[in-house]
C-alpha cells in the first residue's frame, strides 16, 4: 500500500498542478489584458518612441519619410543652448522651493488637523479641495487675485501703504515666485491629508514609551513622529518632485512662459520646441534630460531615507 | 553567426523605423476622431478654423444646392498650436481630408515642404477670375513657393483703426484722413483721461514702412531688425507706455487683451485699437457686449505723413487641397465656389472676401455691420476704410524660422514694454536671436 501510494502520488501531483496552473494563467492574462494593453499603448510604446525620436530631426509635418537619424546632435545642441540651461535652473528653483514648501506646510497642517480640533473631518475635506480642482480653475481664481492693478491682493497691499505693489504673474521678477505660491497652495491640502493618514496609523505605544522615558514634546516629535513619518515624507517628496518638475498646465494657462522667458521651465520649453516650432527630436531630447534629472534626484531621496525611519 | 543574426535583425534603423511606425499609428489614431472617419466617395472633408455658424454652414448649404452630387463635411479645428498639430497629424496619418484652410503663410510653407498640398498653379492660371492669385500677378495677392502656388486666399483682412466715437466727440477730436503715427500718439494722449487709456497699443511702423518680407535681409539669410523702422516702432511703444496713452502692458498681459481686446474696448477701458474687420462680430452682439457708443473706422496711420505705406493686414483663409485627397476635382470645384462666393456668406462673420465685388459694396457693408448698423457704427467710415482702393497689403515670400521670429518678437516686445530691457537691447537681442534662428533653420 505504502509503495503504491508513493508511486502514484508523483503522477497525480504532476498532472494536477500542470492543469490548474494553465487555467489560472490564461484567466489571469485575460484579467490583466485591458490594463496591460493600456500600459503598452499609452505608456511603454510612447516612451520607446520618445526615446527614439530624441535621436532624430523628426518634424511631424514632414512625415516618416523625412526622418533623419542625427545621433547625439540634439543633446549636443542642448548643451550649448542657454535657454535650456536657464529653463533647467528655473525648474530646479520652481520645484526646489515648491516641493519642500508644500510638504512643510502640509506637515504643519496635518499635525493641526490630527489634533482634537472641532470639525476636523470637514476641515480636511476643505483643505483637500484644491487638489481635486482642475488647474485651469485654480489658475482663473489666482489670475483674478493677483491682478496687477485691480486684483484684491494688490489693493490690500496698496491699502497697507505699498505704493507700487508687484506685477505678480506679469512681472519678470515675480512671475516664477507667483507660480510657486500657487502650486504650493494647491498642494498643501493633499500633503496634509496624507500626513494625517500616516499620523493616525502610528502606534500610540511609541509615544507612550517616549513619555515614560521623559521625552518632551519636541524630542517626541523628532525621535518618534518625524522618524515614523519618514516613508510618507519620502513618498510625498518623490511624487511631488515628479509632478512639480513636470508642471505645465498652470504655466501654459497663466504666463505661457513669459513675460519674456521668465517663467519658461523645462516642461514649457519642451512644449514650445515641439508643438510651436515642430522640433520634436529636440523636444524629446529635453524630455529625456528632464527625466534623467528627476530620476537621479528621486533615487537620491529614496536612498537618503533608508534606515532613517522608525519602522521601515 | 547564430549570435550575430538577431543583432543584425534588430538594427538601429529597424528599431527607429518600428518606433516611428508605432508613433505614427498612435498619432493617426489620436487624430481619427468622429469627424474625420468618413471617407466615402462624394463626401468632401473640409477642415477649417471658422465656427460653422459664422458663415461656413450657410456657404456649404449653398454649395451643396448648386452641386447636388457633392456632399461636404466640415470639421472645425482651432487655429492654435494644438489645433494645427491635430490637422498636421491627421494629414500625415491618412485621415481623409480634401480641403484645408491654412491660417498664415508659415503654416502653408511647412505643409508645402512636406508635400502635403496640391500645386494649384495650373488650375489658377486657367481660371480668369483668379488672375490676381497667379504666381506672377502684380500686385502680388497670393503666396508663392518656388514659383508654384498651393493656396487661394478666400479672405482679405486689412488692418483698420476702430475708435469709440463718443470719446472722440467728447474730447472734440477730429481725426484727419491722412494722419500719421505722431498724430495717433498725440490723439491717444488727449483721449487718456482718468482710468481710460487712449489706445490699446501703439501703431505699427515696421511692416507699413518696409512692406513684404519686412523681417528679412539678404534674401532671407539675415534678419532686418536693425532697420530704423523697427527701432521707431519699439520706441513709440515704450513712449506710449510711459505716458500711459496706451493701456499698461502688464494690464494687457494680465487681461489677455491681445486675444480678448473686445471686452475692454466695448467696456470703455480704452478709446482706439488697431484691428481687423472680425471685431464687428462682438460689436454687433450687444447682448453679450452691451455698450451705447458708436464705433468709427479710420485707416491705420502712416509712418510718415503723405508718404505711401503698406497696410499691416494680410490675405487669409488660405484654401488648399490635400495631396492625399482622392477627390481633387470636386475639391477644386468647392474651393472655387467658396472663394467666388465668400462675399455672400462669410462677411457676416467679419471676413471680407478676397474677390470683392465693387458693385455690391453697400450690400457688403450692411452684411458686415448687421441690422443695427446705424445705431452701432459710423457706417460711412467703415465703407471708406475697408474698401479703399489705395490699400496695399504686403505678401511675404520668405518664411525661414518665421514662427520662431514671431515668438521672439512677442517675448522681447513684452520685455521692452514692461521696461526690463531698453530699445537698444531689443534691437541687439532681436537681431542676434533672429539671425541664430534663421541660421538654424537654413
Amino acid at each position: 500500500m505504502t509503495n503504491v501510494i508513493v508511486k502514484s502520488a508523483p503522477a497525480v501531483v504532476q498532472r494536477r498542478p500542470a492543469r490548474s496552473r494553465r487555467i489560472p494563467t490564461r484567466v489571469g492574462w485575460l484579467f490583466i489584458a485591458p490594463n496591460l494593453l493600456g500600459f503598452l499603448a499609452f505608456t511603454l510604446i510612447p516612451l520607446v518612441a520618445g526615446l527614439a525620436i530624441a535621436f532624430t530631426d523628426w518634424n511631424v509635418v514632414s512625415g516618416l519619410g523625412a526622418v533623419h537619424f542625427v545621433g547625439l546632435d540634439n543633446f549636443a545642441e542642448l548643451l550649448g543652448d542657454p535657454l535650456f540651461w536657464t529653463s533647467a535652473l528655473r525648474t530646479a528653483g520652481y520645484a526646489g522651493i515648491s516641493v519642500p514648501g508644500t510638504m512643510l506646510l502640509g506637515l504643519l497642517l496635518g499635525l493641526a488637523l490630527n489634533s482634537d480640533v472641532p470639525g476636523r473631518a470637514a476641515l480636511r475635506a476643505i483643505f483637500f479641495i484644491p487638489h481635486i480642482v482642475s488647474s485651469i480653475a485654480i489658475g482663473m481664481v489666482w489670475l483674478l487675485l493677483l491682478g496687477p492693478e485691480n486684483g484684491p491682493i494688490n489693493r490690500i497691499l496698496q491699502g497697507l501703504g505699498v505704493s507700487s505693489p508687484p506685477g505678480w504673474l506679469v512681472s519678470e521678477v515675480w512671475g516664477l515666485p507667483s507660480l510657486v505660491l500657487i502650486v504650493t497652495w494647491s498642494g498643501v491640502g493633499y500633503c496634509a491629508v496624507i500626513y494625517v493618514a500616516a499620523l493616525q496609523s502610528m502606534p500610540p505605544s511609541l509615544h507612550e514609551a517616549a513619555l515614560l522615558d521623559g521625552a518632551g514634546p519636541f524630542a517626541r516629535f523628532r525621535t518618534v513622529t518625524w522618524r515614523s513619518l519618514m516613508p510618507t515624507t519620502t513618498f510625498l517628496g518623490v511624487t511631488m518632485l515628479i509632478s512639480h518638475s513636470q508642471g505645465f498646465g498652470l504655466i501654459a494657462f497663466l504666463t505661457q512662459g513669459g513675460p519674456g522667458d521668465s517663467t519658461t521651465v523645462l516642461s514649457y520649453y519642451m512644449y514650445e520646441q515641439g508643438f510651436q516650432f515642430y522640433r520634436f527630436g529636440y523636444a524629446a531630447a529635453i524630455g529625456i534630460m528632464s527625466f534623467l534629472g528627476v530620476l537621479v534626484l528621486s533615487v537620491v531621496m529614496w536612498r537618503f531615507q533608508r534606515g532613517r525611519g522608525l519602522y521601515t | 553567426m547564430v549570435i550575430s543574426a538577431p543583432a543584425a535583425r534588430l538594427s538601429r534603423r529597424r528599431v527607429l523605423g518600428g518606433a516611428f511606425a508605432i508613433a505614427a499609428g498612435a498619432t493617426a489614431l489620436a487624430a481619427c476622431d468622429s469627424h474625420g472617419s468618413s471617407g466615402s466617395a462624394g463626401v468632401l472633408n473640409v477642415w477649417g478654423g471658422v465656427p460653422e455658424d459664422s458663415g461656413p454652414g450657410d456657404m456649404i448649404a449653398a454649395f451643396e444646392k448648386a452641386n447636388p452630387g457633392i456632399k461636404v463635411k466640415y470639421t472645425r479645428y482651432v487655429n492654435d498650436p494644438t489645433g494645427n498639430l491635430k490637422l498636421d497629424t491627421a494629414l500625415q496619418g491618412g485621415v481623409p481630408i480634401d480641403v484645408i484652410f491654412n491660417y498664415g503663410p508659415p503654416k502653408v510653407s511647412k505643409r508645402v515642404a512636406a508635400g502635403l498640398l496640391v500645386d494649384l498653379s495650373e488650375k489658377i492660371a486657367a481660371e480668369s477670375s483668379f488672375a490676381k492669385f497667379a504666381a506672377g500677378a502684380t500686385p502680388r495677392a497670393n503666396y508663392v513657393f518656388d514659383g508654384k502656388v498651393y493656396t487661394v486666399p478666400a479672405a482679405r483682412s486689412p488692418q483698420l483703426v476702430m475708435a469709440n466715437a463718443d470719446l472722440l466727440d467728447k474730447a472734440g477730436i477730429e481725426i484727419p484722413a491722412d494722419w500719421d503715427v505722431e498724430d495717433y500718439h498725440r490723439i491717444a494722449k488727449q483721449l487718456t483721461v482718468g482710468s481710460v487709456n487712449g489706445s490699446l497699443g501703439s501703431p505699427a511702423i515696421g511692416v507699413p514702412t518696409l512692406g513684404p518680407d519686412a523681417n528679412y535681409t539678404k534674401g532671407g539669410q539675415g534678419s532686418n531688425f536693425a532697420a530704423a523702422a523697427w527701432r521707431k516702432q519699439v520706441e513709440l511703444g515704450v513712449e506710449m507706455q510711459n505716458d500711459r496713452s496706451a493701456v499698461p502692458h502688464k494690464t494687457v498681459l494680465a487681461q489677455k487683451l491681445q486675444t480678448f481686446a473686445q471686452n475692454a474696448f466695448l467696456g470703455g477701458q480704452f478709446a482706439m485699437l488697431s484691428t481687423q474687420a472680425f471685431l464687428v462680430r462682438y460689436i454687433s452682439d450687444t447682448k453679450q457686449y452691451p455698450h451705447s457708443f458708436k464705433v468709427r473706422a479710420y485707416p491705420v496711420p502712416a509712418p510718415v505723413k503723405g508718404k505711401a505705406y503698406w497696410n499691416p493686414g494680410a490675405y487669409g483663409d488660405l484654401m488648399s487641397i490635400s495631396a492625399k485627397s482622392s477627390q481633387k476635382d470636386a475639391a477644386w470645384t468647392f474651393l472655387k465656389y467658396w472663394v467666388t462666393n465668400a462675399g455672400a456668406y462669410m462677411i457676416k462673420g467679419g471676413r471680407l472676401p478676397s474677390l470683392p465685388d465693387p458693385a455690391k459694396k453697400a450690400d457688403a457693408i450692411s452684411q458686415l455691420l448687421g441690422p443695427d448698423m446705424t445705431k452701432l457704427y459710423d457706417v460711412d467710415s467703415f465703407g471708406a476704410v475697408l474698401f479703399d482702393p489705395a490699400i496695399k497689403i504686403p505678401v511675404d515670400t520668405i518664411f525661414t524660422a518665421s514662427t520662431e521670429i514671431a515668438d521672439l518678437q512677442t517675448k522681447l516686445n513684452d520685455q521692452a514694454y514692461l521696461g526690463s530691457i531698453s530699445v537698444d537691447q531689443w534691437v541687439q537681442r532681436m537681431t542676434a536671436q533672429s539671425d541664430a534662428a534663421i541660421r538654424k533653420a537654413s
